[in-house]
């Protein structure tokens, strides 16, 4: 129980995430007027931001959370 | 002069040229780089510290969860820097040789854009303000039109000075081509009725 709540709302917070990560995608390419600036700033942003959101699925999935509670 | 080839500006007139593209003073978004720096900083000392404070963290339940609040902590570095990046990067004055175009980037969904002709531009004033602003030499440019309530703002651009001068001597340019082509024109006609 204590799992499915604590992944429903990870996974709220995750969209949200993605959701962002979108909308700065978007205004990179929509809003840029420099050709290199636009290319340099997606692929840093998207390579550090797929690799960061990625670790972080990794490492929640890694976490037992019913062992973890019965610690608390 | 810099070389501006490489900028798209999507709504630029035929035969205009971009003058000069202005962002606001690195100052202005120190202090959020300086949190986005020390944020950072503590992701990467806590990895290290916390778990010695902490001994706690070393048992394998908690270190998992653990390394999941340090890498949540840091994608959520990471969208917020690139959420001041984008309100910095895209707030721009752009000085062509025929108008001047104001972009304002509040955040990800307001966005105004606004320009000026050169023509219409009757004064331009400068306002450097405070130890800060005057030791980097940055501040507000405000440009008059002909309106009376209608004023153009630069803000907290690098050196406003150049940039008062700049858009002087683009309206005083423009303005001497404007009579030239009048000129221009006149002297046909006369030539016309002579003929």
């Amino acid at each position: 129980m204590i799992t499915q709540i604590t992944s429903i709302f990870y996974y709220f917070i995750l969209g949200v995430f993605i959701l962002s990560a979108f909308f700065i995608i978007f205004h990179i390419v929509r809003y840029s007027f420099n050709k290199f600036a636009t290319t340099l700033m997606l692929s840093v942003f998207i390579s550090v931001a797929a690799i960061l959101i990625l670790t972080n699925i990794i490492l929640f999935q890694m976490i037992d959370f019913e062992n973890l509670f019965y610690y608390f | 002069m810099r070389d501006f080839g490489r900028y798209h500006f999507k709504e630029i007139k035929d035969e205009e040229k971009i003058i000069d593209v202005y962002h606001r003073h690195w100052f202005d978004i120190f202090l959020q780089i300086t949190t986005i720096f020390f944020l950072t900083l503590l992701i990467f000392v806590g990895f290290f510290v916390f778990p010695e404070i902490f001994p706690d963290l070393k048992e394998r339940e908690i270190y998992a969860a653990f390394l999941f609040v340090q890498s949540f902590f840091a994608v959520f570095i990471w969208m917020y820097a690139f959420f001041v990046w984008i309100d910095y990067y895209f707030d721009i004055w752009i000085v062509t040789d025929k108008r001047v175009v104001n972009i304002i980037q509040k955040g990800l969904f307001d966005r105004r854009v606004s320009e000026l002709e050169l023509e219409r531009i009757q004064d331009v004033t400068t306002e450097v303000k405070g130890i800060i602003q005057t030791f980097l030499n940055y501040g507000d440019v405000y440009v008059q039109t002909a309106a009376e309530k209608e004023r153009f703002i630069f803000h907290n651009v690098p050196d406003p000075y150049a940039i008062k001068d700049l858009i002087m001597t683009m309206r005083k340019k423009n303005e001497i081509n404007e009579a030239n082509e009048l000129g221009e024109i006149i002297e046909e006609k006369i030539r016309e009725g002579l003929s």
